[in-house]
């Protein structure tokens, strides 16, 4: 059990008086570690809140730096971080969040060649990037690696987002076996997206980390959430596990990882 | 009569404070034991004789229900006579079940003496002074001070040394009179934990019993 320090018990406090959290659920969330793929509109949210909430080891994973454009969402960064390497800016706030908390900083694109040593060691994932060749590697990845992890993705007025619990549940490709042709959906850059949906959006997969680290509810897995802030409809479609998945089904074609084509207008590769 | 220090203590400073008119009380118990002590309202606010405030009785009984406490008898205080009952006390004693205790503060030395009263027959009962862990059959596994420690930073540590024990084992917390004292046990209960009793502390703190579910 870890000894907390007066401070702690302060900062914690609002987990320690939840029943289903408490003094053991938050030992847990100090002994947990989460890496955090993308330092951008999904991961800006996820990275504060884990920070907060006192998960003792996040990992952040960025090649960017941070741009102006970046700012109407991406709230760990600001004014004065222009230029800066978004992995660092990010790890700063965390920092300054709660002093508690070790960030690990990658400034790196994932890729297949570096994501299964990037996430190995890791008890969860979040995936917070921005197209989907990208988001289909880390599901793969989190797959072999046997690592649950909380898919996400925004655009527009529009989030969804489901958790994996590999070997357990549905993965990504159950439902999707493979990423869109370039260009068949625009990324944010091309559509535009609402700021505060990255919150809506990021805060949920933020939530689904605490709760897999505290062992606490049930999981978003077997199932896609998507909302329309537009009309604030939410939905959610029950998924199953597919028997002839191609990936985690009972005889897979997708042994090993390959970086697949990102959309033409992507030029700038994005972890 | 087995009861513990505090309540002892408590009654006695109740029946000092309401000087020069007689104070009075319920007792509760548990197992046997007297671990705690509701203090009425003496309506006739008279050095000779009391009468207790019956929305005040009827607040008390329900509370010691709500807490798994039994009544265990009443007390009331003699300002300047021995602590015997007198003819009143005899006459107005219904309950054969419970004791009559009586705190006389005509010596120097307090005086507390219980007795058992059926049909107008006077026993004297033996007092036996207990402390407050074997006082429920149980010795607190740790104790967590709270005294100044407001809500919810009490349940905060509450927890914290509940976290420390295993199953069956007790805390004893002292907690501060007022919403600590209806909010921790209560919260401690939600969670499944069991509230053993709790004492008046002579402080005027609380210390109250919990085994971890």
């Amino acid at each position: 059990m870890t000894d907390f320090s007066e401070e702690q018990l302060h900062r914690y406090s609002r987990h320690i008086l939840l029943e289903d959290v408490g003094v053991e659920g938050q030992a847990r969330l100090l002994a947990g570690k989460v890496l955090i793929i993308g330092a951008g509109g999904l991961g800006a949210p996820v990275a504060l809140y884990l920070a907060a909430a006192g998960v003792g080891t996040i990992g952040i994973v960025d090649n960017d730096h941070v741009e102006i454009s970046n700012l109407q969402r991406q709230i760990t960064h600001f004014t004065e971080d222009i230029g800066a390497a978004k992995v660092e800016s990010a790890a700063a706030k965390m920092r300054a969040v709660n002093p508690d908390v070790t960030v690990n900083t990658y400034r790196q694109y994932v890729s297949a060649a570096n994501i299964r040593e990037l996430i190995r060691g890791y008890d969860f994932v979040v995936d917070g990037v921005d197209n989907f060749p990208t988001k289909f590697l880390i599901n793969d990845a989190c797959v072999m690696e046997s690592i649950p992890f909380s898919h996400g993705g925004i655009l527009r007025f529009d989030g969804q987002t489901m958790s994996v619990v590999p070997g357990k549940s549905a993965c990504y490709r159950c439902s999707f076996r493979k990423p869109p042709p370039p260009d068949a959906v625009p990324t944010c850059s091309q559509a535009g997206v609402l700021g505060a949906i990255a919150g809506m959006l990021g805060t949920i997969q933020a939530a689904e980390a605490l709760k897999y680290l505290t062992g606490t509810g049930r999981l978003l897995t077997d199932a896609l959430l998507s909302f329309d802030a537009k009309t604030m409809d939410f939905r959610k479609i029950r998924l199953r596990r597919q028997e002839n998945c191609p990936l985690c089904g009972s005889s897979p074609s997708i042994t090993e990882l390959s970086d697949m084509e990102q959309a033409v207008c992507g030029l700038k590769r994005r972890a | 009569m087995e009861i513990t220090r505090q309540v002892r203590k408590a009654i006695i400073d109740h029946a000092e404070g309401e000087l020069p008119n007689e104070a009075c009380g319920y007792l509760a118990e548990r197992d046997g034991v007297v671990v705690g002590y509701y203090p009425l309202t003496n309506l006739d606010k008279a050095a000779d004789h009391y009468s207790m405030d019956p929305q005040e009785q009827f607040t008390a009984i329900r509370e010691m229900r709500a807490m798994g406490l039994k009544l265990a008898g009443v007390y009331h205080s003699h300002p300047a006579t021995p602590a015997r009952p007198s003819a009143e006390d005899i006459r107005l004693a219904h309950d054969p079940e419970i004791s009559y205790l009586i705190i006389s503060l005509a010596d120097a030395e307090p005086a507390v003496k219980s007795f058992g009263i059926r049909g107008g027959v006077v026993s004297p009962q033996e007092i036996t002074v207990v402390e407050e862990g074997e006082s429920m059959g149980v010795k607190a596994d740790a104790v967590k001070n709270c005294r100044g420690i407001g809500c919810p930073m009490n349940l905060v540590h509450a927890k914290v040394g509940l976290a420390a024990l295993r199953s069956g084992q007790v805390l004893e917390v002292i907690l501060d009179d007022g919403p600590p004292v209806i909010n921790v046990p209560a919260s401690a209960g939600r969670e499944g934990h069991r509230v053993l009793g709790q004492t008046r502390l002579a402080d005027g703190a609380w210390s109250v019993l919990l085994e971890k579910c």
